[in-house]
């Protein structure tokens, strides 16, 4: 697949490619077929993700992933977040394509540029749709998620 | 000018390559993984199944005998193919003073990771011992390095690796260099899967043979591109895929000197392999069977056997010299892009048809992804390979991989998807 426009706007412009100030927690997902990995770091202050960043070694699935995600958490709660986890989840894996609504339902991030909207999310995950016809790079779009699904288990 | 050491006609024994992937033309540049299957090895498949099916070594009937025959027939060829019996001897039967009976040295495997487990546990896990050395190098694929671990592990042999410059190559002084008194074994490939690279098996075989160093070779690549001779190269120990030189898959060939394949226990215990059996003890046949317990791939070998003489016909110094001229078709075409990084030795002299690259600033995985949408079909990541990829301080590579039924086309093809790739990531 050629990434679509969505997918490099998130490749190209991934200003959370840092490792953000005061991160309260770090995980780190390798994938052992291709050595890609990504470290994700979340800042949590009153029990909601107030910055998120990564760093990350990877092809553009992975980076564009990676920044998605953090673009995509700001302001949530953990257990939000989890629900944002489970719809590109659904995206990636599922058949049918899931709401956006379904995903946003947390609280709405006033700093620009990430996405609290429904409307605004949509294009962004609805780019990774076409992983469901390559199970073959489907860890690549993964690997940052699993990272968070490590942070929000732990809390 | 075009290519003209591979026939016209034999294109027409692989429709595949005038078919469409992603509605593109279809461009093959993945043959280091598996190769293209033509024709008659689909019809000698097909004509078993069709018209004599029926099981080896153990049927007092008409078809049994003919499948045991033909099934026999390819270790004939087998024989014939790697110079085992004499030069000009009919399907192999004439014996050499070093290999009086060939029939016993070659097995039938379910292909080279068999071949190199089946060395692996019955000659290293009895014949290694704490103290010895296994020199290998870090460029091996891991179905020649892996098996070799939990040998370590048990033995407590250790390994001791080749130095290899930053392109993956390494010469004979290398080797030489790391040969200690310790050294049991050597382990290594006659040609790399990652970047192509041929080193001088011949002088490293003889070195090592000298020194009563058993020899392992990943012959995987180096079999299915390039004339390969045990009486002129006699290492201990040989292996290779069919599906690599246009047989099926599942199945292989492992060249084992006679004398230690009669001192080894068996890999793999049942039926086809025993003399006798009684209730708490039985006995084995000879060589080869002792190793090819259980109904084998019995149509899978006869393909193969059409294979090799698909492959006899066309003659290997021909497709050795094919690969060559592609190859330096290639690397000049792609000099005139300034992101190419060739790994390996970028020198047709040095390397078979296997061009191992990245794009500057481009991830392989993107890169083979965009070829992909073109139509053409690389293997991108880490080779199977990854302590080469470690070596060499890389996540992976982009790897285009050549045979006989390359032309230059699939090369221009190639560099035009390599410029959509820069263009889409520039």
């Amino acid at each position: 697949m050629v990434p679509s426009a969505y997918l490099m706007e998130l490749f190209k412009a991934a200003r959370h490619r840092r490792e953000p100030a005061q991160w309260t927690s770090k995980h780190e997902a390798n994938n052992r077929a291709c050595g890609d990995r990504v470290t994700l770091y979340l800042r949590m202050e009153g029990g909601l993700i107030r910055d998120a960043g990564f760093e990350a070694e990877g092809c553009s699935l992975t980076l564009s992933s990676a920044e998605l995600l953090c673009r995509s958490v700001l302001g949530l709660s953990p257990a939000e977040a989890s629900q944002r986890m489970a719809y590109f989840y659904e995206l990636v894996d599922g058949s049918a394509i899931p709401s956006p609504e379904a995903a946003v339902s947390g609280q709405p991030d006033t700093s620009s540029g990430n996405f609290s909207q429904p409307a605004e999310l949509a294009p962004y995950f609805e780019a990774f749709l076409p992983l469901r016809e390559l199970p073959l790079r489907r860890r690549c779009a993964t690997l940052a998620w699993e990272n968070l699904a490590e942070a929000v288990q732990a809390g | 000018m075009p290519l003209r050491t591979i026939p016209e006609s034999i294109y027409k024994d692989f429709p595949i390559l005038a078919s469409t992937m992603r509605r593109k033309p279809f461009v093959y540049l993945d043959s280091a993984a598996t190769s293209l299957t033509p024709e008659p090895v689909l019809e000698a498949m097909n004509a078993y199944y069709r018209e004599y099916g029926v099981n080896i070594h153990r049927g007092v009937y008409e078809f049994s005998e003919r499948a045991s025959r033909l099934f026999e027939d390819v270790r004939s060829k087998v024989i014939d193919y790697l110079g085992l019996g004499q030069a000009g001897s009919n399907a192999g039967t004439l014996p050499t003073k070093n290999h009086p009976n060939p029939r016993q040295e070659i097995i039938f495997t379910r292909g080279s990771t068999e071949a190199s487990n089946l060395i692996a546990y019955s000659w290293g896990r009895t014949q290694l011992q704490a103290g010895d050395e296994i020199l290998t190098t870090e460029l091996e694929h891991h179905s020649t390095l892996v098996p070799w671990h939990p040998v370590a592990q048990k033995t407590g042999a250790s390994f001791r690796f080749v130095p290899m410059d930053a392109q993956g190559q390494y010469s004979l002084e290398d080797f030489l260099g790391c040969i200690t008194p310790k050294t049991r074994l050597a382990v290594f490939s006659g040609m790399s899967n990652v970047t192509g690279f041929t080193p001088p098996i011949k002088q490293m075989l003889a070195a090592a043979r000298e020194r009563g160093i058993v020899t392992v070779v990943d012959g995987a690549q180096l079999v299915s591109h390039n004339p390969v001779s045990i009486s002129d190269l006699e290492p201990d120990f040989l292996y290779f895929s069919a599906h690599k030189m246009l047989g099926p898959t599942g199945v292989g060939v492992l060249y084992g000197r006679r004398a230690l394949l009669e001192e080894m226990e068996p890999f793999l215990y049942g039926g086809d392999m025993i003399h006798q059996v009684h209730r708490d003890w039985s006995s084995y046949h000879p060589l080869p069977e002792k190793f090819e317990a259980g109904t084998p791939n019995i149509a899978g070998v006869l393909g193969f056997g059409a294979a090799i003489d698909y492959l006899n016909a066309i003659g290997m110094p021909a497709i050795r010299r094919h690969e060559t001229e592609l190859l330096a078709y290639a690397l000049d075409s792609l000099s005139a892009v300034p992101e190419f990084r060739g790994l390996g030795p970028s020198d047709p002299a040095k390397q078979g048809g296997i061009l191992s690259f990245n794009l500057q600033g481009i991830h392989s995985h993107d890169v083979g992804a965009v070829l992909d949408t073109q139509g053409v079909a690389v293997r991108t990541g880490v080779h199977c390979a990854q302590p080469a990829m470690e070596r060499m301080g890389i996540s992976g590579t982009v790897r285009a991989s050549m045979y006989f039924y390359n032309r230059e086309a699939d090369i221009d093809a190639l560099v035009l998807a390599i410029k959509n790739a820069l263009k889409v990531f520039a």
